[in-house]
């Protein structure tokens, strides 16, 4: 099987002879297709299907005694029933502050981190390791940690006593619960934005920096104009996929609250779970994922737009 | 010189992120260590006479989904490796305008191919592979792992090839060397961080995929680690000791392919000049 | 016996006409099985009982292994669905019948057991609501049922010289007196928004002639305001609102809670803490009414071996053995009314109010939107135990969506 695989990448692909001759002067363009092949064979034998199926429930009639059975078209209807349900904004308003703190906490804190961990050193060494470790630990483990750290009689409250604070109910009371889901999920993957950038870091060409520090510019300086301007593609796609794990993952949501209390946390991806395998509506889930792709979507815009700015470059 | 007062601050800061991390990980190596009456009645305390029953009971059950992990994990990230780092690089090219359009709709594809809730994937993907009849099997599941994963390995290592500069392929075209030779020898060899870091990132997240995992495999023996876990709560109760102990023991594998990786993370800023 | 034979046969001559029609692909189509596929999701003391159930089915039939497959709580309704969509799936399959029944049954996956629990002697022996029926016919059998009592600390009880309270009100007076000393916890309960608040808080109001099928009025504002009430005098603490059934267990398992609402399935933690009592669900002006939960045994609808599911369930769940041995090693009480006096129920004076509690049940809507409605109830009590709407809100607002879906769900109830 794997065999097989790796035989379609484009190694064994047509070479490109025949279009060496191009007759206009310049270098030949290299022809590129068949390096996509690969991909595309993944994503057209397993991608496009389950893609597809989602989209046709959003616009049919799918419930439980229909699943499997043939699905009824009934157009925009379920467009429409979430769009005029109260939870679905109320999702939707919970889901851009959860992606907000995402993004703030995890490409700040995730830059400057990325900058500290980068030099060598047993603690740098040990830092690393150690936020991999808990990077890998299970959501559902590192969730219900935090769900024991952050219970009104937790370690956090108790920490928070001996200074003389406290206790804040973080996980519920309905105008705390958010920040803290939102926290634990940016703790959460903030590992991920330090790997990520921190391998972006090292792979800057080093002559770049040691010409920037030879003008004489400060370590500021040099990480947010020299820095900064060169890791631009890796942040732009951090930040696409950031905000496609914010859209799409509610494992810690699930573990600390449940969507509650009352319905504070009940992000749209849970909420579309939720709709799906709880109430059994697959065709309102369906209408959910599909507009939460069309927010995405949306929001991916400049970096698609960024894409075809490099690509002219 | 720069800066003795940013490096200290460096330090502080690398101290903070270590100490909001370790305490999480100290309560769970605590819990794992606790009997399982005890976790469930003094989940809090942090006196008691540790037990080493949970870890004993761990490595009886775990060693087979361990060996079961490794085998989908690897087979997952060269599969995914295979297919995203020539992606990425087609996708990093710039050759012309109209390339430059089919990448950006491509990007956008990718994006929209990513964002199927994975739950909701289980139903339809299950019909392919039973079409295959790939239905619990690991080959089925390393299929569906890889795919779930191939959008986001080309969309994370496409800036690394971006960074290569111009005019190393132009060098290389005025060489002679074909497409194929570029790509080989200079494009690959110039991707060690890119292909360690993605590696690294689709290695761990494969182990802890669990819903393809749970539904596509049912085979008992064969049920890799994220399965085990998930298997762990129900509604009725949740062995929390038994949860923590596993939870750690088989995120151990992971740290060592982050080592390894890690030694492979070449510093392209020599010496550290960020220091 | 005759009738299964019968049936037997007639399923051999259904799937010889198959293989005919396949052109006699070659497959052996003798008796001889090659195991049953049985699904389940519980871990732990129920996980345990079902090995030792299996015993019976081992003993009986050496010759037809079973390979248990356990699925996580949550996939296990989407795994079954898939397995539906290319006709394939479990032989047996014990799910979460309050919550998944109308679904599964009506999306074809289970098997029609009517025939089977018509003329069973077995099944003689159980109540009728032991089966669920969807259009009339049964889809799923429940050879035991988990249920809410309320578990209490003796120790706590002692020191303010509280009895076991047996009506909301006598429960209520309690509470305040142990709220008042401002020593201890009064009341550890779950009421997370989803079903585990609901599951919780609906025995209020089925003390009080109200269900979902008859939700609205007064009562259902009254027993919000209650529970309002509950958390405004601190009864129960204001994290309540994220809890499941096991945290709220977690913190009255402690010790420094006075009583916990929780389910018999807790008993084999109870059992080694001498310190724990147990009482049934404090009634209302209309009796103490809980409902009943746990898993049903369902028939996969496309298994081959249908009749020989059967006899699985038969032995290794609906019998007394089968019933006694789960009991005795997991707590979950038998559905076998022939059971209720026996001396393994009678005489474990932690389990009689479980025991009696079972006897006296509420009703669940029958209704294919019956998840839907005990989400909102959900989300209304956490919304209130949490502070983030008012009883009255609350209240209006699941009036309103149970009202919802019981229309989406075709009004039956």
């Amino acid at each position: 099987m794997n065999g097989r695989v790796i035989d379609t990448s484009p190694l064994a692909a047509r070479p490109a002879a025949g279009r060496r001759q191009r007759s206009d002067g310049r270098l030949p363009r290299p022809w590129l297709a068949p390096y996509l092949f690969p991909a595309l064979v993944v994503a057209g034998a397993l991608l496009v299907y389950p893609l597809v199926q989602l989209a046709r429930m959003s616009v049919s009639d799918v419930g439980t005694t229909t699943l499997i059975s043939a699905w009824e078209l009934v157009g925009l209807e379920n467009f429409g029933a979430v769009l005029n349900d109260a939870a679905f904004w109320n999702a939707a308003k919970v889901t851009a502050l959860l992606t907000a703190v995402l993004l703030v906490v995890d490409l700040i804190i995730g830059f400057v981190a990325a900058l500290a961990l980068t030099g060598r050193g047993r603690l740098i060494g040990a830092t690393l390791s150690l936020l991999v470790f808990v990077w890998t630990l299970p959501p559902l483990v590192s969730g219900s940690v935090w769900k024991f750290l952050l219970s009104g009689d937790g370690g956090v409250n108790a920490a928070l006593g001996m200074v003389g604070l406290g206790p804040v109910d973080w996980l519920s009371s309905p105008s705390v619960a958010l920040w803290s889901v939102s926290l634990v999920a940016a703790w959460a993957s903030l590992p991920f934005a330090i790997l990520i950038i921190r391998g972006g870091l090292m792979s800057i060409p080093p002559d770049v920096l040691e010409a920037a520090a030879l003008d004489g510019a400060n370590a500021w300086q040099r990480a947010t104009r020299v820095i900064l301007p060169l890791l631009r593609p890796t942040l732009a796609v951090l930040t696409i996929l950031l905000i496609l794990y914010a859209f799409g993952s509610f494992n810690f949501v699930y573990v600390l609250t449940g969507g509650g209390p009352g319905d504070t946390t009940n992000i749209l991806p849970f909420l579309a779970y939720q709709t799906a395998f709880r109430t059994y509506s697959f065709d309102l889930a369906s209408a959910i994922a599909v507009l939460s792709m069309v927010v995405v979507l949306v929001l991916s815009v400049p970096y698609v737009l960024g894409v075809r700015k490099e690509q002219a470059a | 010189m720069i800066g003795r007062r940013t490096g200290l601050a460096s330090k502080a800061f690398v101290l903070g992120l270590l100490v909001v991390y370790a305490i999480p990980l100290a309560w769970i190596a605590l819990t794992a260590l606790k009997s399982e009456e005890l976790a469930r009645a003094e989940p809090n305390t942090i006196f008691f006479r540790p037990t080493l029953e949970t870890f004993r009971h761990t490595l009886e059950v775990a060693s087979e989904s361990v060996a079961t992990s490794i085998k989908i994990a690897v087979a997952v990230t060269v599969l995914v490796l295979a297919v995203a780092v020539p992606a990425a690089y087609a996708l990093a090219r710039k050759v012309s305008a109209r390339w430059s359009r089919t990448v950006a709709v491509l990007l956008g594809a990718l994006l929209v191919l990513q964002m199927v809730p994975q739950p909701m994937a289980v139903i339809p993907l299950y019909q392919i592979l039973a079409g295959w009849g790939l239905v619990d099997t690991l080959p089925g599941l390393i299929l569906a792992d890889t795919a779930n994963l191939v959008p986001f390995a080309i969309l994370l290592l496409r800036p690394f090839v971006l960074a290569i500069p111009g005019e190393i392929y132009e060098a290389a075209q005025v060489d002679g060397a074909s497409g194929r030779r570029t790509f080989r020898s200079i494009v690959i060899p110039l991707l060690p961080n890119g292909i360690a870091t993605v590696a690294t990132i689709v290695f761990i997240m494969t182990w802890g995929e669990f819903v393809y995992a749970t539904t596509l495999i049912t085979n008992q023996q064969g049920l890799p680690v994220s399965g085990l876990l998930a298997q762990q709560t129900s509604m009725y109760s949740v062995e929390w000791s038994r949860l923590m102990g596993l939870s750690l023991l088989t995120s151990l594998p992971l740290l060592v392919v982050f080592l390894i990786a890690k030694r492979r993370l070449v510093a392209g800023l020599s010496l550290g000049a960020v220091r | 016996m005759h009738r299964r034979r019968r049936s037997r046969t007639l399923a051999l001559a259904a799937v010889g006409g198959m293989l005919m029609a396949a052109c006699g692909s070659g497959d052996d189509a003798t008796e001889a099985s090659d195991g049953l596929v049985v699904w389940y999701y519980f871990s732990g003391g129920p996980a345990e009982a079902l090995e030792k159930q299996h015993e019976l089915w081992a003993e009986a039939h050496p010759d037809v292994p079973v390979e248990y497959v356990q699925i996580p709580f949550e996939q296990l309704p989407s795994r079954l669905l898939a397995t539906a969509s290319t006709e394939d799936g479990p032989d047996v399959v014990l799910h979460n019948v309050p919550v998944d029944f109308p679904a599964l049954a009506g999306a074809g996956v289970l098997a029609d057991l009517t025939d089977y629990w018509n003329e069973s002697e077995v099944a003689e022996q159980l109540p009728d609501n032991a089966a669920w029926r969807s259009d009339d016919k049964v889809y799923t059998v429940m050879s035991y049922t988990n249920l809410l009592g309320l578990y209490y600390n003796q120790n706590i009880l002692d020191e303010y010289d509280l009895a076991p309270p047996e009506s909301v009100t006598e429960f209520e007076a309690a509470m305040q007196t142990v709220a008042a000393d401002g020593k201890y916890v009064p009341l550890a309960m779950a009421g997370a928004a989803g079903t585990a608040g609901a599951w919780n808080f609906m025995p209020l109001l089925l003390g009080r002639g109200v269900d979902y099928c008859n939700l609205e009025g007064e009562i259902v504002h009254e027993e919000f305001e209650r529970l309002q009430r509950w958390t405004e005098q601190g009864f129960v603490p204001r994290d309540t609102s994220t809890w499941i059934g096991p945290d709220a267990w977690q913190q009255f398992f402690g010790g420094d809670v006075a009583f916990g609402i929780n389910g018999n399935w807790n008993l084999g933690d109870a059992r080694g803490a001498e310190w724990i009592g147990t009482a049934r669900f404090p009634a209302g002006p209309d009796g103490s009414h809980v409902f009943l939960g746990g898993e049903g045994l369902g028939i996969g609808a496309f298994s081959d071996q249908q009749d020989l599911a059967w006899e699985y369930i038969e032995t290794a769940w609906l019998s007394d053995e089968a019933s006694l041995i789960n009991f005795n090693t997991s707590g979950q009480i038998p559905t076998r009314t022939d059971l209720a006096e026996h001396q393994d129920l009678r005489e474990d004076a932690l389990v009689r109010p479980f025991v009696a509690a079972a006897g006296d049940s509420g009703a669940w809507p029958m209704n294919e939107q019956t998840a839907a409605m005990q989400q909102a109830m959900g989300a209304a009590v956490s919304a209130v135990i949490s502070g983030q709407k008012s009883a009255e809100q609350a209240a209006d607002d699941v009036i309103a969506e149970v009202a919802d879906a019981r229309e989406q769900g075709g009004s039956t109830c």
